[in-house]
């Protein structure tokens, strides 16, 4: 019954196997010794044992695409934590050493933005608030004045 | 990539994984060899191809299925791909991106 079966287990490989590539004396490339190297590396990937041996052919470039996307992700972030990081030692110890008052820095109030969705978002914002704080500015100095004004209306 | 075979009112699908590769190979399988010895190669890498989806399928019947295909050249030549296609994605060369499905339908 069992011979019937497609695949037979524990099949060695024939003699002729190590005539391959035209009387090479190297050693013949061999798929399944490629396979078996590769595999730590794809287990560390994320890969599962099954996934890698018995999964499509797809999983596995899939899983190296998506370990590149993240080895990518990983580098962005460290590059925008020593971005904070620059932030705040300018803001502390940068500041130290700075002797008008007038350019001492602050840490950002918000976080960078990454996206370009965030960026215009963050340009709208602060444009309001700039907008907001000339408006009350306006007020402020309308107030003065009307305060300032009203004795010399009385004397005339 | 995969080829879907219709053969008695059942459809097959044939695939190859790192596994059945694997045993392929330890079964005397290369490609290289395809060529030299096609009478024993090519209908290795045609069972092959069943042990992914198929694994309790009778030789017989995968013997008379290949049998019964007319144009073989085209089949073998798409099992040949799916099989480097394996390889390649490992090596990390595949292009194997859009992952292609061949409709094969035996012909009496």
């Amino acid at each position: 019954m069992d011979e019937d079966r497609l695949i037979e287990n524990g099949s060695p490989s024939n003699s002729n196997a190590d005539e391959g590539f035209g009387g090479d004396t190297s050693e013949p490339f061999s798929v399944s010794k490629l396979f078996s190297d590769a595999m730590p590396a794809y287990l560390a990937m994320g890969m599962s044992y099954e996934d890698y041996w018995h999964g499509p052919a797809e999983l596995t470039v899939a899983t190296r695409k998506a370990f590149e996307i993240k080895v990518k992700q990983t580098n962005q972030e460290a590059w925008l934590l020593g971005q904070y990081v620059m932030c705040a030692l300018d803001c502390t110890v940068g500041n130290m050493f700075r002797k008008n008052r007038s350019q001492l820095s602050s840490y950002p109030k918000e976080p960078f933005p990454l996206t370009q969705e965030e960026f215009e978002e963050a340009e709208r914002r602060k444009k309001k608030e700039k907008f907001e704080k000339m408006k009350a500015d306006m007020i402020k100095w309308a107030k003065n004045s009307q305060n300032k004004a009203k004795p010399s209306e009385i004397q005339e | 990539m995969n080829i879907l075979l219709e053969y008695d009112d059942k459809t097959y699908t044939l695939e190859y994984n790192k596994s059945t590769v694997r045993t392929l190979e330890s079964q005397g399988f290369s490609l290289d060899k395809i060529s030299e010895q096609p009478l024993s190669q090519i209908p290795m890498l045609f069972r092959g191809a069943f042990a992914m989806h198929h694994t309790g399928v009778k030789r017989k019947i995968v013997d008379d299925i290949f049998e019964s295909i007319g144009n073989k050249n085209e089949l073998i030549s798409a099992l040949a791909e799916m099989y480097g296609e394996v390889v390649a994605s490992v090596i990390g060369d595949a292009d194997t991106e859009s992952a292609k499905k061949v409709s094969w339908t035996k012909i009496d």
